[in-house]
């Protein structure tokens, strides 16, 4: 079998439509909007939706990144305790997907609806098995343990029971991958300081494309909320945190004066508006 | 006449006169309220991804759309002939529903209450599939509970809302009232 494949490799269904991550970051329209999950926007239901398929074709994809890097490396380049970690996650992602697709469903959604991004499975192409840990499991998996506290939340706003439930179990296990990532992380480099310091710097590079424009922060009113708490339980420490949330303030008043305009524009729709 | 504004654009691959071609459809489509020498001007804030709709003007009829409301999310940045004309077709709906005196409409400037607003949207859309456009109706379901609850005195309103042409906005108010006062939550 085949070693290190590329993302336009991945089998899907022709209900599937991939676009890189390039092709996501050449969309010049305002989205961070469409990420906002909040409940007093009339269209919240909507923006669940997507960021629900978001999800769904993100778990597939932590699927297949996890097993790659269980395949892809042999126990002269990894810990065997490393692979059968992988193992495992390979495991819970499976779940995940089963759950996924259920919630999607469950929030009106259909397969393939929206675009898939590529964009974890890249971060799981890596060369270096400390980078894939570093990119996906610490910085993509750190983004889904804020991501799926705060879609736990909305689902308990909103009363609604099924999401606030299935977000929970699949928090649970996010935190252990994230853990996975911070343990392997620090085992595997202990020896070669200069490693670490450069996976550590591709996870910031990973943690910078998805401060969603500044988005990430740890006000009531964020639109992604990072869960310092979970994250400590994961193996970040306050420090990383910090630095998540100072990127994420830089590129927010980069790009505060659109946000003004788009606030204007939010609030000239109250209540006349409806999503399509 | 039917005019599309801006008449070119820069961050999404849409075309002026494919949509203006589609709102004639959609207008064809509603037929009944609105008339064949319609005036209706069309703009296209392509700027926002999101997919919010609005009538800021039923004489002459004057929209304004969001342009993820006329994308085919499949493939972003392009234009869906599906989804522009369900959008269009339920906003000439609603421009219709306003200019019946029969149908009470609230004034076009009213501060509606998210869960009302969404509880008219439901008939609009339940509308816009009987009018042969394919619109998935577990996704109005969705929608209408994360505003009256997720009950089943939630479902019986939206079934209600969903299959029923003939209501008049007094009528959709109070199924709305009665769905969300059976549930305690101030979100609504
Ligand atoms: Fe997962
Ligand atoms: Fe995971």
């Amino acid at each position: 079998m085949r070693k290190n494949i590329p993302p336009s490799s991945l089998a899907r269904d022709s209900r599937f439509h991939r676009r890189d991550t390039e092709q996501r970051m050449s969309d010049r329209r305002n989205t961070d909007v469409e990420g906002h999950v909040d409940p007093e926007a009339e269209d919240v239901a909507e923006r669940a939706r997507r960021r629900m398929h978001g999800i769904f074709v993100g778990e597939i994809q932590a699927l297949e990144g996890a097993g790659r890097t269980a395949f892809d490396f042999g126990t002269d380049e990894v810990p065997y305790e490393l692979k059968l970690d992988m193992a495992r996650q390979c495991w819970d992602e499976a779940r995940h997907c089963e759950i996924s697709v259920k919630l999607a469903e469950h929030m009106g959604g259909e397969l393939g609806e929206y675009a898939e991004f590529t964009t974890l499975f890249e971060a799981a192409c890596h060369e270096d098995p400390v980078f894939r840990l570093a990119g996906v499991n610490r910085a993509l998996e750190g983004l889904a343990i804020d991501v799926f506290t705060q879609m736990r939340e909305f689902g308990e706003i909103m009363g609604d029971p099924i999401l606030a439930y299935c977000e929970d179990f699949m928090l649970a296990d996010e935190v252990t991958h994230v853990r996975m990532g911070s343990r392997w992380l620090r085992e595997v480099t202990k020896n070669d300081e200069q490693r670490r310091k450069d996976a550590l710097a591709f996870q910031r590079v990973v943690d910078g494309l998805f401060n969603f424009q500044g988005q990430r922060g740890e006000e009531d009113d964020s639109p992604i909320r990072l869960a310092r708490e979970f994250r400590r339980l994961a193996g970040f420490t306050d420090d990383e945190v910090d630095e998540i949330a100072k990127m994420s303030e830089e590129s927010r008043s980069a790009t505060s004066e659109r946000n003004s305009a788009r606030h204007a524009f939010d609030a000239s729709f109250a209540g006349q508006s409806s999503s399509a | 006449m039917i005019v599309i504004k801006p008449s070119t654009f820069d961050k999404v691959e849409f075309d002026a006169e494919r949509i203006a071609s589609y709102a004639d459809q959609a207008r064809l489509l509603v037929d009944k309220g609105l008339s064949d020498d319609e005036s209706i001007e069309i703009d296209v804030d392509e700027t926002l991804s999101t997919s919010r709709v609005r009538i800021k003007s039923i004489e002459p009829i004057r929209i304004e759309v969001e342009s993820g409301a006329l994308e085919d999310y499949k493939f972003p940045r392009t234009l869906s002939e599906l989804d522009s004309l369900v959008a269009f077709s339920r906003l000439f709906l609603e421009v219709a529903d306003r200019r019946r005196s029969d149908f009470a409409a609230p004034e076009l400037d009213a501060q509606l209450g998210r869960a009302e607003r969404m509880a008219w949207d439901v008939n609009l859309y339940g509308r816009v599939g009987r009018l042969g456009l394919r619109v998935h109706m577990p996704r109005f379901r969705y929608d209408f509970r994360n505003r009256h609850g997720f009950s089943d005195l939630a479902d019986r309103t939206f079934d209600t809302l969903w299959s029923d042409s003939k209501l008049t906005w007094p009528e959709i108010a109070d199924l709305s009232k009665r769905a969300q006062d059976s549930v305690n939550a101030d979100h609504f």
